[in-house]
């Protein structure tokens, strides 16, 4: 009672006082380019600090809010004035399709600490921090409110952005992923030796066995030349194309900011205490449909390389191991449901409008929890929400992906 | 280049399409400003039309005649514009459009008349004098005709290509002019092949609306599967099959439908003294594959109850019953035609790769080894990149309990 009482307070004071300020952020041009942006940051209550009814950013673990200082090129103060103007796009874009947000949420900008669930900061030893790269090094993320207890005060939910690091990949890394690749392509030496056996037996009965056993040999050494050339080749030039290193500066990047916010919307239901493809796959699709293109954490300018990428318009199929919880499968599973999203969109916004799928996503997230399937509930909630004309299309569509 | 330039052509239609809408097969031909700037520019009013029509008496060589002024390649004008109007349907215009490809190939004649005719002159006198002047069906006249050159000696001559003789005559005559030549020569080709004529047409629809209630409504999908130079799926199902077929057709979506809108689906399995050993709540998923499973048994069933007209138990030719029967809205043959789709069309990139597979072999065999070597190596390389192995994961359904390792076809 006494937080609604403060929040209509503050929002009261808000709508007397408001104030709207010009600053420059990093935004997409028309031509989905990353480049810095006169824009209006809105809804601020004080002309000074980066905090508004809705977003208080902060630095670290601290309670400090971060200073406005509009067109300081100050990399802190970029990463705040970036993330409260994209949290306020990305909150315009769910309350037209019916959320709203009844609290203010605290964002960090460069912390360092982890995550506790009992104590909300843990320190981060130094040798801990060396091996971070080593691990899945992920610097944005949005997490869950806890209770007080033992002298730790009560917290909201929040959303952390770490400082960008570049993280190597080792030798041992390149190496692995060079015999996964060769792994995958298929090796036709045992077809070559069946060959080989089979024109041995036709040379014996035919009447000309040296031509034979010429021609049928060059085909043999050109099938095993190549299939050796391409089982080495690829990998080789693959690893050598790639990055050996990345980075990215994910309070820099819109699409990171729209990802971690639709996190926050979805989190009355999935909550992000976990990665799973359903939830994550679906803030991939939130964050497609704000930023308004298929791909996201595309051309990152100087702000990070490419190695994030996503496209909507992958086509990939259904494979039972996306609902395995296996890390390994979660990037994959994520691309799947963000592909599936994406031709459910379209199907339905062609039909029903634009923006009505969103609509009815947003919606479906009620039929979910953090342990839905992809292959059973997803389908479910998605159908549920759906108008009844529509479902039949909806159903052909997710058959055809593979569910 | 040639195949790109098909698809840029079929882009162009696509788009045209889009913007005028379009009514039938045909009128994605031509556009609506086109369609009646030309139509005013033959002189014609909407009622001239509306009289036309309404007193053609549902005989489709009356209607075309009372175009025979027009110039043969403006024809088609009056036809789609009624269509446009409602005053005749989607089937009408396509046997009156089939009707005007054939009086468009018509050429004049150039032989000369090569029969010599003993008896009968008069009989032939009076029907090419009459036939473009009595208020009867053009048709049915020139059908009773037919069957009185029988008394005509020449010499075992087939009758239609004694009619062709006689109606060159006529025109040669100047009993007939250009156009009336031209129509009955479409009339007798037309009647050797098996057509159905608008007669026809109504008469079946007729007797389906005792049994049925017939949707005329037209949509993507009848514009879409009606392929240039094939007749449409709804011109078959008039042409081709009865009351009870239609319906035989139409039970198999009913049921499909029926099955997978129900609110709820679950397994139980029960043992004697009734307890239940096992009760399945069915995913959504897994009702529509239980719908299509037993679609699946249920068609080969019809099939075989349907003998020689088995052929037209196919997913379209059902989807197109069901919507005839009003046993599915539009929505949902929509929704269903887009089981037979593919989901994402190909890019160009991925096509030409396809043809760059497919053809790679005649590289290999008349080239140098080297070059064979080298070809493959990059179409491996190409596919390595573009389209790695798990991009090209088959689907498997093993996850749905009613899908999971059966091969069906639509």
């Amino acid at each position: 009672m006494r937080n609604i009482f403060l929040f209509t307070l503050i929002l009261f004071t808000q709508y007397t006082y408001a104030v709207d300020m010009n600053a420059l952020v990093n935004a997409r041009n028309e031509e989905h380019e990353l480049v810095p942006t006169e824009v209006v940051l809105t809804d601020l209550l004080d002309e000074e600090k980066l905090e508004g009814t809705f977003f208080k950013i902060v630095s670290k673990s601290t309670n400090e809010v971060i200073k406005l200082e509009p067109f300081s090129d100050d990399k802190v103060l970029m990463r705040a004035r970036n993330v409260y103007y994209h949290l306020t796009k990305a909150k315009r874009f769910f309350e037209n399709i019916g959320f709203k947000q009844n609290e203010q949420i605290i964002i960090r900008i460069g912390i360092k600490d982890k995550f506790s669930k009992v104590a909300h900061f843990k320190k981060v030893a130094k040798d801990e921090e060396e091996q971070l790269p080593n691990s899945s090094y992920n610097n944005a993320h949005t997490y869950m409110g806890g209770a007080a207890e033992d002298g730790v005060l009560a917290w909201g939910k929040e959303i952390w952005f770490r400082d960008p690091k570049v993280i190597d990949f080792t030798d041992e890394q390149i190496e692995r992923t060079k015999k996964t690749m060769r792994e995958q392509i298929p090796n036709a030496n045992k077809f070559n030796f069946n060959t080989l056996i089979n024109n041995i037996i036709y040379a014996t009965i035919s009447g000309n066995p040296k031509q034979y056993f010429k021609s049928s040999g060059e085909t043999l050494a050109i099938n095993y030349g190549t299939n050796m050339v391409i089982r080495y080749i690829v990998p080789e030039i693959t690893m050598a194309l790639a990055d050996k290193s990345w980075f990215i500066d994910m309070a820099m990047i819109p699409e990171v900011v729209y990802h971690e916010y639709s996190h926050y919307v979805m989190s009355d239901f999935l909550p992000p205490v976990i990665n799973k493809p359903i939830m994550e796959g679906f803030s991939d699709f939130f964050s497609t449909q704000i930023t308004n293109n298929a791909k996201i954490a595309a051309d990152l300018s100087e702000f990070g390389n490419n190695i994030l990428e996503r496209n909507a318009k992958n086509d990939i199929n259904y494979q039972a191991n996306f609902d395995n919880d296996s890390d390994l499968m979660l990037g994959q599973g994520t691309a799947f449901v963000l592909s599936t999203l994406t031709l459910l969109n379209t199907y339905i916004d062609e039909r029903m409008g634009e923006g009505s799928f969103v609509k009815i996503l947003y919606k479906s997230r009620k039929h979910l929890t953090i342990n839905s399937s992809i292959s059973k509930d997803l389908s479910n909630a998605i159908i549920r929400e759906v108008p009844f004309q529509y479902r039949f299309g909806v159903m052909s569509i997710l058959h055809n992906v593979g569910l | 280049m040639k195949k790109i330039f098909v698809n840029l052509i079929f882009i162009l239609c696509i788009f045209s399409t889009h913007i005028f809408g379009a009514d039938t097969r045909f009128h994605r031909e031509l556009n609506d400003g086109e369609l009646e700037m030309v139509f005013s520019e033959l002189g014609f009013v909407e009622d001239d039309l509306k009289k036309f029509i309404r007193s053609g008496k549902s005989c489709d060589f009356n209607i075309l005649n009372f175009f025979n002024k027009i110039e043969k390649n403006k024809i088609h004008i009056p036809i789609l514009m009624a269509s446009k109007l409602n005053l005749i349907d989607d089937i009408e215009t396509e046997i009156l459009m089939d009707l005007i490809q054939t009086y468009k190939k018509i050429a004049r004649p150039k032989s000369e008349f090569s029969i010599s005719i003993k008896s009968g002159n008069q009989l032939i006198d009076n029907f090419y004098k009459k036939v473009f002047k009595q208020r009867s069906c053009i048709s049915d006249f020139f059908d009773s005709f037919k069957a009185k050159i029988s008394i005509i000696d020449t010499k075992d001559m087939e009758s239609s290509d004694l009619l062709k003789e006689l109606t060159i005559k006529a025109y040669k005559k100047r009993q007939i002019n250009e156009n009336e030549y031209r129509l009955l020569m479409t009339l007798i080709i037309k009647k050797s092949e098996s057509r159905m004529s608008i007669r026809e047409y109504k008469n079946k629809r007729e007797g389906f609306k005792k049994y049925f209630n017939i949707n005329p409504e037209l949509t993507n999908f009848h514009v879409q599967t009606h392929t240039k130079g094939e007749h449409s799926l709804r011109y078959n199902i008039y042409k081709n099959l009865s009351s009870f077929e239609v319906n035989e057709l139409n039970s198999l979506i009913k049921n499909l439908v029926s099955r997978v809108q129900a609110s709820k689906g679950e397994i139980i399995l029960v043992q004697e003294n009734g307890e239940v050993v096992e009760k399945k709540i069915m995913s959504q998923m897994e009702q529509f594959h239980y719908g299509l499973k037993l679609y699946s048994i249920e068609k080969e069933k019809v099939k075989k109850r349907l003998g020689d007209k088995s052929s037209f138990v196919n997913f379209r030719n059902l989807l197109a019953t069901a919507f005839e029967l009003s046993s599915i809205n539009k929505e949902e043959l929509e929704g269903l035609f887009m089981l037979e789709q593919k989901v994402k069309e190909e890019s160009l990139f991925e096509q030409g790769f396809g043809y760059a597979k497919q053809y790679g072999f005649i590289v290999s065999s008349l080239t140098i080894p080297l070059v064979g070597t080298v070809y493959g190596l990059s179409l491996g390389l190409i596919e390595q990149y573009f389209f790695p192995p798990e991009k090209q994961e088959k689907k498997n359904y093993d996850h749905d309990l009613f899908y999971g390792n059966c091969e069906m076809n639509l």
